[in-house]
């Protein structure tokens, strides 16, 4: 799951490129969008699709149409040619092979090793053992010493190591849909803490999926009672939690003091069926 | 009415009918000899690497095992390149400032690791094991070659499917006893041609090494 945690005075003003897709649309101050439509014609946002997507034909100046199609042509002509290699795409001689420097313990190269971790759905948690390969995941399966799951998975499991080679996953901090350093998300949380601590957390909003790791859970609690203002979100796309599913004594704890759960409306009023091709009210 | 075709027309017709089917047999006997040609196998091809790694000097001159850098050779269908820990284990102490480790010293120090360039590769179409071959008394040697000898390493067969084959059809003349397997100088005591055969069979009953289906396509195409 991932924890986004982050204070609304550090909201970048209007969408920084490539911040559509990952982050959403929201300018400050602007009034919330209700369909799609309205967001295409919210201000900035042709800019922002612009620079997240950018038209062929503004490749194309010095670039005629008949020279992309004839390099175009030549590469997938070209990309056959691999076939006649050692099925790697590689030359001879010039695949690599990259050892550990220092490999895991216990590890046999060539072997997958198994990992017991827990997955998260639905306000519930299952046991599951993780396939990996050198540091890969690969394959999840239930965990038979697991009560919740006794050696099988459901749909949602088995689709679940996908997430982790989600392009959109992500992967670092990010300020203003620009990457930053660790060290620099520290520096930053150190400064917002300082300025924060005064106003007990009054602007504090801390948004988080659906979390069910007693650690964190308990350091979200202890920054709570700490800036007893700030508001924490939680986003769960199930809907809201079913009252008794999940381990009950979380729910009882202190941790759970009023977090305000985002759970998403589906409404099917705006959608319609279109062909392939029409690109709708986004050009 | 002047003739349409000159005199010559015949013979050149007859050249034609000769020469187009003897020219196709030509490019395609071609292709087949050209991809069997060492310059396409790789056969004895020597590769440059990072780091000249001299397996004559450590398995020829010192007598070190495959296995102490190649662990998982005996558990595991990979046999791997050994990570640079297992370099430092003796470099730590000896040759410390060798100009030509430092590669290894980097690498060691920075955690990044060293990027060899590989020498034996089978297709990605191809499964192989080596494992199985090792512990069913298919020597190192016999297809990595004289790897004692070999100061910078080469690839010593053509790891072409006739290759494989030509074992698969008839292990018994290939098997070594288990002492022979790491072995580079193993030779099999001077016998004569029919107990060489017996002895073959006798080690194909002794690795449990069955005698139908080791040609299957499914064996090695999964």
């Amino acid at each position: 799951m991932n924890a986004t945690t982050g204070t609304g005075a550090a909201q970048p003003e209007g969408p920084a490129p490539g911040s559509v897709r990952r982050e959403g649309y929201f300018p400050r101050g602007a009034e919330p969008w209700g369909s799609l439509e309205e967001l295409a014609q919210a201000p900035g946002m042709a800019a922002a699709l612009r620079s997240e997507y950018p038209p062929p034909a503004d490749a194309d100046e010095g670039w005629s149409r008949r020279n992309f199609l004839r390099l175009m042509g030549a590469s997938l002509a070209l990309a056959g040619v691999t076939g006649c290699g050692r099925g790697v795409g590689l030359p001879r001689g010039r695949s690599r092979l990259s050892p550990y420097v220092n490999p895991p313990t216990g590890l046999v190269p060539g072997r997958p090793r198994y990992y017991a971790t827990s997955l998260v759905a639905a306000g519930d948690v299952l046991g599951v053992l993780g396939e990996t390969h050198m540091g890969r995941p690969t394959k999840l399966e239930g965990n038979p010493d697991h009560p919740a799951s006794l050696g099988a998975t459901d749909l949602f499991a088995q689709a679940a190591v996908l997430e982790l080679y989600d392009p959109a996953r992500s992967r670092m901090a990010v300020a203003g849909g620009l990457p930053r350093e660790s060290a620099a998300f520290r520096d930053f949380l150190l400064e917002r803490h300082a300025a924060l601590l005064p106003r007990r957390g009054e602007g504090l909003r801390i948004l988080t999926g659906e979390i069910h790791s007693p650690s964190l859970l308990g350091q979200i609690s202890g920054l709570l009672s700490e800036m007893p203002a700030a508001r924490w979100h939680r986003s769960n796309p199930w809907g809201q939690p079913t009252p008794g599913a999940g381990p009950s004594s979380l729910s009882d704890g202190p941790c759970m003091r009023s977090p305000t759960w985002i759970a998403p409306t589906w409404s099917y009023a705006w959608a319609r069926t279109r062909s392939v091709g029409d690109r709708g009210g986004l050009d | 009415m002047a003739q349409l075709f000159p005199p010559a027309a015949n013979s050149v017709l007859k050249w034609i009918l000769v020469g187009l089917p003897l020219g196709a047999l030509t490019l395609a006997a071609a292709r087949i000899i050209w991809v069997r040609t060492p310059w396409v196998t790789g056969e004895g091809r020597t590769v440059a690497q990072p780091i000249q790694f001299s397996h004559a000097h450590h398995v020829g001159g010192y007598g070190i095992d495959c296995r102490y850098c190649h662990m998982s050779v005996e558990r595991s269908g990979f046999a791997d390149i050994p990570p640079t820990e297992t370099c430092m284990s003796c470099h730590s102490q000896v040759w410390t400032g060798a100009a030509m480790l430092e590669p290894v010293r980097a690498s060691f120090a920075s955690g990044r690791p060293l990027r060899w360039n590989r020498v034996n590769q089978v297709p990605d179409f191809t499964y192989f094991n080596h494992s199985i071959h090792v512990a069913k008394g298919v020597a190192c040697a016999e297809c990595h070659g004289r790897v004692d000898r070999m100061p910078l390493m080469a690839q010593a067969r053509d790891l072409q499917m006739s290759f494989c084959l030509e074992c698969h059809r008839d292990p018994a003349a290939r098997l070594r006893p288990p002492a022979g397997v790491f072995a580079m100088d193993w030779k099999p005591a001077a016998v004569g041609a029919d107990s060489a055969r017996r002895r073959g069979l006798e080690l194909m009953r002794f690795y449990h090494v069955p005698t139908t289906g080791l040609t299957d396509c499914v064996r090695c195409h999964r």
